[in-house]
């Protein structure tokens, strides 16, 4: 029986204390918090749709070990707004038609907002590379990129969100 | 006469609302901020998983399976 270890995981400033086997994925272990938000794809790191935030920054969280981030922030999709209160980033990804079957969106919000949050005013070619490892099969990509173009602006214009 | 020429010309109609109008979807908020629940994210009480159990050799005729294992689970 795999030994387990309670961990304190952080997750969109809440704290959440459970029980976990050191070979545990933080894809599999928030889902079992009940964050479906946290979409499960290739679970090998192709498809970036389980990307969340750690300390800011986009990762996939099937290459992510549950125990290792202990003590870091994590933040999923739904911790960046909600339909009350979206992200400019939901909002202009819903707007301009970014999203269709929508099961790679939250990754793709996620990586966008990593991205952001380093270059505030990213051109097509810093899109492509923050993007790049998050698959879409439904838009093209076309309007993702014009998402986060206006995602940009948008934050620039209110300050920084 | 050139060919198609009898095709009509689209006309501007006052009458269409929808047409030529860019519309939200009405899902994409939901799917946007992580609420929208998709089938996988499910589970119903008593609920049957089920995996994919590949062959290990080619062009083998399958003879008999032993599912005790996954039966126990």
């Amino acid at each position: 029986m795999p030994r387990k270890k309670t961990i304190a995981l952080e997750v969109n400033g809440r704290i959440h204390h459970e029980a976990f086997p050191a070979h545990r994925t933080l894809l599999e272990a928030l889902r079992e918090l009940g964050h479906f938000d946290v979409k499960s794809g290739c679970e090998k790191g192709d498809c970036g749709a389980c990307a969340v935030l750690v300390d800011g920054e986009a990762v996939d969280s099937c290459l992510t070990l549950a125990w290792t981030a202990e003590g870091r922030a994590i933040t999923t999709v739904a911790g960046l707004g909600d339909a009350q209160k979206p992200h400019p980033l939901q909002e202009a990804f819903a707007k301009l038609g970014a999203v269709q079957c929508g099961y790679c969106t939250p990754g793709l919000i996620v990586a966008s907002e990593s991205l952001l949050r380093q270059k505030s005013n990213p051109d097509d070619d810093d899109i492509r590379l923050a993007l790049s490892g998050n698959l879409c099969r439904c838009t093209g990509y076309t309007k993702v990129f014009d998402a986060v173009k206006e995602a940009a602006q948008a934050r620039m214009a209110g300050g920084r969100k | 006469m050139t060919s198609g020429s009898h095709i009509p010309a689209a006309k501007p109609n006052v009458a269409w609302r929808q047409v030529g109008r860019p519309l939200e979807r009405t899902d994409a908020r939901g799917k946007a901020t992580g609420a929208t629940r998709y089938a996988g994210d499910y589970t119903m009480p008593n609920m049957c998983h089920a995996k994919v159990l590949r062959a290990t050799m080619a062009s083998a005729t399958l003879r008999r399976l032993d599912a005790s294992k996954a039966r126990a689970l």
